[in-house]
């Protein structure tokens, strides 16, 4: 006789969710933006459409099996400052965007980027940090970790001894310096008051990222998920979703690749977001099923997920 | 060196291999010993305990015995892998550590990673290796085989430059047995064993079944090395040695605790009886971890039963059981005899 057991705790299960060719994000405003006038808003999306249709005639051009699916997505940040409500903010947002020609499918608040329906997101994501190690790391120590900081490579030594400060100062290095290096030390979070984590927003920022990748997961289940847009708008981003879907036909809000149309501000958050991005110990499971799905429908896409982010960095000119 | 299981096949296929692409080898450490908690950890507080990493599982069993496993934590490499002829190659890459609880008291940490020997031509962006954690990628192309026989070989303390899985393993021991959660007292004085692995993927069915070698190499060091012909590759896929290499570190750790305090007994006792406080301290700790194979596949459990042909770990380990409750038996008469000689008229 065959006979099978198993025990259902012994099993890791890792859910699927729909991906979008690519996912573009339309600018990313702070609250100030959106105190100041419509008008102000207005211009920053109209200084984004040109290069937002640009973006999608490139990449319907690109010869995809079937119809290109497009998501977009816009970034409130409600988590640095809470200023306007969500009943204020998102019609002012889709007016001025419906003005300029460009469709907002998913709205998404950056505090869902920190804890998403009761998940520390961005505690996951630090979790799973692996620092980037220099020629001749062996595992024979433990990682050199600042807590809260992340470096693209080796600190100046500190705390430098009288004898050694008479040879000068000893550079940081960069790990993948070609010749000269471009050292970055980003920090992860501050401690608040109450001793809680208040997370820097290139951490944010690079969770959003993954979120816009379809990778992370907790405990096998997808996080940072979509759901509707509720019809009555609250009075608080608290109440909203991590990411409301806007346009019900939407293509889905995770995308194969990523592409950012922002304004130059944000060139330095987004460096120190590759710097933390390229250090995250990816889910082995999940990586290979993106890579298949892709696969299956035709399109090569990066095997390293800095290789899936593209961004457009938007000067007014 | 004692051998308690020698297929020289296996060594000759191992060195003989040509540089075939496709070829891969697989090497890691493994740590056993006592937790520091003088009861038997609760399936919950050994729950808590191996909650390594926000956001992934840990996996527990409950039969045959209750069986506790980390989630795999990451860290990143970039330094010298070792040949059989001492040549040195550069890889870089990740290694995974996890952490299991068997029958809420043995810890093992594992450390281990799979080595690609392709060999790219230099050192690639690092997100290219966080992207599929636990593997190493040679820089310039290595042989295999020769990576796998010189993994082996290379026992003791390691040298300052090379890859060393044991450090990182015993870190995270070290870590765990210092938790609150545990009462620091372990229930008898134990030696920590270490079992180093290889597993060789062959790239061509070199041979018509995998083979298994496991060296005693002294009290506390074991050496396992497995060869993969490659239509068994996936049968032999990491995860299910992990678990195999996990469970044969756990019963042989079992077994040399068992005998190490027989003899020490032995040789304090002399002809005369032990004494009972000397012999429940095993029976109490010991004795219930005796499950081989437990969790191994069925096709891994080839490993496991060639292993109990010979040396025959089973029955060793019943010779020993038997000399216990032999003594536990005869006290169990004595103290009969005693009473009755009390009770008497």
């Amino acid at each position: 006789m065959d006979t099978t057991f198993s025990e259902t705790t012994t099993l890791r299960r890792v859910q699927s969710v729909p991906y979008s060719h690519v996912s573009i994000e339309l600018d990313h405003l702070y609250m100030e933006d959106f105190n100041r006038d419509q008008d102000h808003l207005r211009n920053r999306i109209a200084q984004i459409a040109p290069w937002f249709h640009t973006a999608v005639r490139t990449f319907e051009r690109r010869g995809l099996r079937g119809r290109p699916r497009i998501s977009t997505c816009f970034l409130v940040d409600d988590y640095f400052s809470d200023l306007k409500s969500p009943a204020e903010l998102i019609p002012m947002l889709l007016e001025a965007a419906n003005e300029a020609g460009v469709r907002v499918d998913y709205v998404a608040r950056e505090s869902g980027c920190a804890v998403a329906d009761g998940v520390e997101v961005a505690g996951m994501v630090a979790g799973r940090l692996v620092s980037i190690p220099v020629e001749g790391t062996n595992g024979s120590r433990p990682p050199v970790a600042e807590s809260g900081w992340l470096s693209n490579g080796q600190r100046s030594p500190a705390q430098m001894s009288e004898a050694l400060r008479s040879h000068g100062w000893q550079p940081p290095v960069e790990a993948e310096a070609r010749q000269h290096s471009i050292f970055v030390d980003v920090q992860l979070w501050s401690e608040r008051g109450d001793g809680e984590r208040l997370w820097s927003c290139p951490m944010l920022a690079a969770v959003w990222q993954l979120a816009r990748l379809g990778l992370l997961r907790h405990h096998g289940k997808a996080v940072i998920e979509p759901r509707p847009l509720p019809a009555q708008l609250p009075n608080e981003w608290s109440a909203m979703p991590p990411v409301s879907q806007v346009t019900p036909n939407a293509a889905p809000f995770h995308g194969y690749q990523t592409l950012s149309l922002l304004d130059d501000r944000f060139l330095s958050i987004e460096h120190a977001v590759r710097v933390i991005l390229n250090q995250v110990a990816q889910d082995g499971e999940v990586m290979q099923r993106v890579q298949e799905r892709a696969a299956a429908e035709g399109m090569r896409i990066a095997e390293d997920v800095t290789g899936r982010i593209a961004y457009l960095f938007v000067t007014d000119f | 060196m004692m051998r308690t299981q020698a297929n020289p096949a296996h060594l000759t296929a191992a060195r003989d291999l040509p540089s075939t692409p496709g070829a891969s080898v697989a090497v890691g450490e493994i740590r056993t010993g006592l937790l520091r908690h003088s009861a038997t950890l609760t399936r919950s507080a050994a729950r808590q305990l191996l909650d390594l990493l926000p956001g992934e599982p840990v996996l527990e069993s409950q039969r045959p015995i209750q069986h506790v496993l980390s989630p795999n934590v990451a860290n990143g490499v970039d330094c010298q892998v070792v040949t059989d002829s001492g040549a040195r190659i550069r890889a870089v890459g990740t290694v995974l550590t996890h952490a299991a609880i068997t029958g809420g008291r043995v810890l093992q940490t594992s450390t281990f990673t799979h080595i690609d020997p392709a060999g790219s031509q230099r050192r690639r962006p690092w997100s290219h290796y966080t992207a599929q954690p636990g593997r190493l990628e040679t820089v310039g192309r290595a042989d295999a085989g020769r990576l796998a026989a010189g993994f082996a070989e290379q026992t003791g303390i390691p040298t300052a430059v090379c890859l060393d899985l044991g450090s990182v393993c015993e870190r995270l021991a070290l870590r765990l047995q210092a938790s609150p959660i545990l009462d620091g007292r372990a229930p008898i004085k134990f030696q920590w064993t270490r079992l180093r692995w290889t597993v060789l993927y062959a790239a061509k069915n070199d041979a018509p079944a995998p083979t298994a070698q496991f060296t005693l190499l002294d009290d506390t060091n074991r050496a396992l090395s497995l060869f993969v012909p490659y239509d068994r590759r996936e049968a032999y896929r990491l995860d299910e040695v992990l678990e195999l290499c996990r469970d044969l570190a756990l019963h042989d750790w079992v077994l040399t605790i068992l005998t190490q305090r027989i003899e020490r007994i032995r040789s304090i006792s002399g002809d005369r009886p032990p004494a009972v406080g000397e012999l429940q301290p095993i029976v109490s700790n010991l004795l219930h971890l005796w499950l081989p194979g437990a969790r191994v596949s069925t096709e891994l459990a080839a490993v496991w039963d060639g292993f109990e042909r010979r040396p025959g770990f089973t029955r060793q380990w019943q010779t020993a059981v038997e000399w216990i409750r032999d003594q536990l038996a005869l006290h169990t008469l004595r103290l009969l005899g005693t009473n009755a000689g009390k009770e008497g008229p």
